[in-house]
């Protein structure tokens, strides 16, 4: 496994860095929506090879954090480095582009389409024959080998990667949509509600796939509402309240009471 | 006083919110059709006449009737009745064959609205009972609709000594006799969706089906009643029809349906469902109405009629969808 | 696990030859051929041996060649969930232009792509009140539907006295006329064309980048617009296509008819879209459908139309057939699966 971090952060170019940059960091983040301040001066940063987990109530500008580092919301103040490089998204393309992948609780797979198609929508890979990429032609077979490779490297189990994704269980679908992220995502996944519409026995898949993106040397982010699976997963916890980040916390070093009495405010940070 | 009602108004804050947006729409439509008779008697003041006045409320009487149903029927969610104007020629035919038969006045009424009713069911059979979306069901019955009755009936010469052809040339209290049952059933939609109970079930099942069910309201029931519905207006429209037309003929439903869903448009109600005002639908009616005379004064041809109609529906649902999504993304 | 796909799909070499044939008659392929072979083995008895001859032939697949033009464009529509229902106007519309330029003695290609251009301008405004605006695609093609029939109609009047009657434009251009005609053996030309374009189609949409965004983006805009597409952009260029597909098809009319009457196309949408969700797509959603299922609806309308000609019935008889035939086939859908209403 450390073998295979090791590669993969080789590839990046980015060991060296990351050793003193976080992936992704946000400093001192606001932002309001007309009177309304969802965020003050909030900060946050997820290492490579760690898996963080943003808790709070509703309110607590969870997602509105979340949508700026996705490129969806532009924050009025504060500043995103990614390894340590200030960045600024205009939009969630921009976001995409610099290997920032969100995958959001609707996941985003379109129905109609089938597993490998959902894969690779918007980014289908062209034939090499000179010609036939000048037509446009996609090739198929490469894209669903590379599925494939994908998703046996991640443990998921997915019948026929042909068949539309409308047949497929949720877990299924949360496990391909996060596939696709870790696909094109080469730095950071932010992931939303992962476990929030099902059952145990998916919870329990989803979990495992994103213990083996945290092998792979990804940055993992995730908003969860549920505790067991937070405390299951992650390395450490970020807490929010009414707009501010309250406390940071190792996962091993602390306990979901602390966490709740944090969340609710009970304990201040 | 006028603080005490105005106070008095505040407190259900929800309704008065939606009160006003209608408010608003039936102003600006107002405000339009006032724009345009000025500018129409500015550029002839004979433009202000009786046989105007004969002329728009002559227009507004099929229109107006067949809007409500369509009001009807998009108001509670099922989206388009594009067979409206089948139901209408059902009754119309039948209003003939009735009178042919002897049938007295309010057996024939009845009986030629209750076989446009007839219609409905069977397009609230397919809808509620295999489930097929309503834009295609009623696409496909009006289409094949046309065709029966072409077959069955071909066309109908209407005894210009009727009393049917007297009613649809006749006046009652300076207006045609023909525009009051449009503007009694202006009336009674209005209340109807705003004070009934029944009326609410439609406006709910409209806004959200699942919800409404949830809350104990039957789907299938709703449904069944609003095609039927819609149907049995088009039944009262398909009387005032045969009053007005020498001739019947199949086809001569494809002139009315753009005005009939312009209007319903143009009064703002939402393609969605649960949202619309039946006096806005008044007065995007006469609106409408008042284009092809103006057009005349203008020294148009009549022929540009439906060209101008078009772009304005064009126009309208761009603005209308504009606004939704500016009020969204604000 | 019973019910584990790959495993069933392992079983399926198992299956007998008879079970194979009824599992994919029980699919929306199957439905097609059923229905196919139903009507021309119904126009068979019912018309007799004046089915098969190569002119019945001929004159089957002529009546289908040009509206196969049209619906062929405008599935890209219907794929990425924009019904245009103007279409049927708009053929009118470039009829009327087209003769209209061309009795004006403009010169034959400069008022083709004159025409052209009209319609793709007004395919653009359909683009911007739908695309720009968010409005309605129903609504707004309803809307340009009747104002493009009204327009055809201005048009035409402009041409006083050039025809018999005062809703055409009557006009007969030999080489267009002699382009529609022609046949090779049973084949109308013009049909080859349109087969071989149902082909292309077929193609662009299963193996190409800009197929596979098209079906993206109608068959779910929020996920297409989060994996990055230009999902404005291909909504747009869906409508203009289904505009263009209509100006060819209307001056392909001029051609073939030697002139262009007002009511050309009248209901042609509907026959249209009826084909084509013969053949799986739908007006409601998009994502769905595909081109050689569209031919084949179209095909067994046009069969149909044929039986009636042959009989001498009542042509509106074609139009209860295709009503009907629309409602079963969208139900059978919904059987198998497909949107059903609430």
């Amino acid at each position: 496994m450390g073998g295979i971090t090791l590669a993969l952060a080789d590839q990046s170019g980015a060991n060296t860095k990351t050793l003193s940059h976080p992936a992704i960091e946000a400093k001192d983040i606001s932002h309001s929506f007309g009177a309304v301040k969802a965020l003050v001066n909030a900060n946050i940063s997820v290492s490579a090879g760690e898996v963080k987990a943003i808790v709070g109530d509703n309110g607590a500008g969870k997602s509105t954090l979340l949508k700026i580092l996705s490129g969806l919301v532009i924050p009025d103040n504060g500043q995103i480095f990614l390894d340590g490089e200030k960045v600024s998204f205009t939009s969630p393309v921009e976001a995409l582009k610099s290997g920032i992948q969100t995958v959001y609780q609707d996941l985003a797979l379109i129905d109609t389409m089938s597993a490998t198609q959902n894969v690779f929508v918007g980014r289908e890979e062209l034939a090499s024959n000179w010609f036939l990429k000048k037509l446009g032609i996609v090739n198929d077979r490469h894209m669903h080998q590379e599925a494939i490779k994908a998703l046996s490297d991640l443990g998921i189990k997915i019948p026929s990667l042909n068949a539309t994704v409308r047949s497929m269980s949720g877990g299924q679908r949360q496990c391909l949509a996060i596939a696709r992220a870790m696909l094109f995502g080469h730095k950071v996944i932010i992931l939303d509600e992962p476990t929030a519409a099902l059952g145990v026995h998916e919870s329990a898949q989803v979990l495992s796939v994103v213990d083996q993106l945290r092998s792979k040397g990804l940055a993992i982010l995730i908003v969860s509402h549920n505790m067991q699976h937070v405390f299951k997963i992650t390395d450490s916890i970020t807490v929010m309240r009414l707009g501010v980040s309250v406390a940071s916390r190792k996962t091993k070093d602390t306990n979901p009471e602390e966490i709740v009495g944090l969340i609710t405010g009970a304990i201040s940070g | 006083m006028s603080r005490l009602l105005s106070n008095r108004f505040k407190v259900p804050s929800l309704r008065k919110s939606a009160d006003s947006e209608y408010l608003a729409t039936i102003l600006v439509l107002l405000g339009v059709w006032i724009f345009l008779i000025v500018i129409s008697v500015i550029n002839r003041s004979d433009f202000l006449s009786r046989a105007t006045f004969g002329a728009i409320t002559f227009n507004m009487c099929i229109i107006g009737v067949l809007a409500i149903g369509q009001g009807f029927v998009v108001i509670s969610g099922g989206i388009l009745d594009l067979s409206i104007t089948v139901s209408m020629l059902i009754s119309s035919f039948m209003t003939v064959v009735f009178y042919e038969l002897g049938w007295n006045t309010p057996a024939l009424i009845i009986g030629s609205i209750l076989c446009a009713g007839a219609f409905g069911l069977f397009n609230s059979i397919l809808v509620v009972w295999l489930k097929i979306n309503p834009l295609i069901v009623t696409l496909a019955t009006g289409f094949a609709g046309g065709g029966v009755l072409l077959i069955v009936f071909d066309r109908k010469l209407v005894d210009p000594k009727s009393w049917i052809a007297d009613f649809g040339t006749s006046y009652l209290f300076r207006f045609p006799t023909a525009w009051w049952p449009m503007a009694l059933l202006t009336i009674g939609a209005h209340f109807f969706f705003k004070y009934s109970r029944f009326g609410r079930h439609f406006l709910a099942v409209g806004g959200n089906p699942l919800s409404a069910k949830a809350m104990g309201i039957s789907l299938k029931r709703m449904r069944v009643s609003t095609f039927v519905g819609a149907a049995l207006i088009g039944g009262i429209a398909g009387i005032i029809f045969a009053g007005f037309t020498p001739e019947i003929r199949p086809n001569a439903g494809t002139y009315y349906m753009l005005p009939v869903i312009a209007a319903v448009v143009l009064a703002g109600f939402s393609l969605a469902g649960g949202r619309g005002s039946f006096l806005a639908l008044f007065v995007s009616v006469g609106f409408l109405s008042t284009i092809p005379t103006a057009l005349v004064f203008f020294g148009l041809k009549s022929i540009w009629e439906t060209f101008i109609q078009g772009f304005i529906l064009i126009i309208a649902v761009s603005i209308d969808a504009y606004r939704i999504v500016k009020a969204r993304g604000r | 696990m019973a019910t584990n796909p790959t495993q069933l799909a392992s079983h399926d070499h198992k299956l007998s030859k008879f079970e194979m044939i009824k599992k994919s008659l029980s699919g929306p392929g199957g439905t097609i051929v059923i229905g196919l072979a139903l009507i021309i083995g119904t126009s068979a008895i019912w018309v007799g041996k004046m089915t098969f001859t190569s002119f019945n032939l001929y004159l089957v697949l002529g009546y289908l060649a040009i509206p196969l033009i049209i619906g062929i464009f405008a599935s890209f529509s219907l794929l990425a969930g924009v019904v245009d229902l103007s279409i049927g106007a708009m053929v009118a519309l470039s009829a009327v232009v087209f003769a209209y330029l061309c009795t004006g003695n403009v010169n034959e290609w400069l008022a083709a792509a004159i025409t052209i251009l009209v319609c793709l301008g007004f395919g653009a405004i359909n683009g911007v009140a739908i695309v720009v605006f968010g409005a309605n695609p129903i609504a707004a093609t309803l809307g340009m539907l009747v104002g493009l029939r009204g327009l055809a109609r201005i048009i035409s009047q402009m041409r006083p006295g050039t025809g018999s009657s005062q809703d055409a434009i009557s006009l007969m251009i030999t080489g267009l006329n002699n382009f529609t005609e022609a046949q090779i053996s049973f084949m109308p030309v013009l049909f080859i064309i349109a087969l071989l374009l149902v082909f292309v189609t077929q193609g662009i949409i299963s193996f190409t980048r800009g197929g596979r965004h098209v079906r993206a983006v109608g068959g779910d805009i929020v996920a297409a617009r989060r994996a990055g597409l230009a999902t404005e952009r291909i909504k747009f260029f869906s409508l203009l296509a289904s505009a263009f597909g209509a100006s060819i098809g209307g001056m392909l009319y001029v051609g073939k008819l030697g002139g262009a009457p007002v009511t050309l196309g009248t209901n042609m949408e509907f026959t249209i879209y009826a084909a084509l969700m013969i053949g799986g797509y739908s007006i409601l959603r998009g994502g769905v459908g595909n081109p050689m299922g569209g031919f084949l609806g179209l095909l067994i309308i046009a069969v149909f139309a044929n039986l009636v000609d042959n009989k001498g019935l009542d042509t509106r008889a074609a139009d209860i057939f295709v009503g009907f035939l629309l409602l079963i086939i969208v139900f059978l859908d919904i059987r198998r699966g497909g949107d059903a209403f609430e």
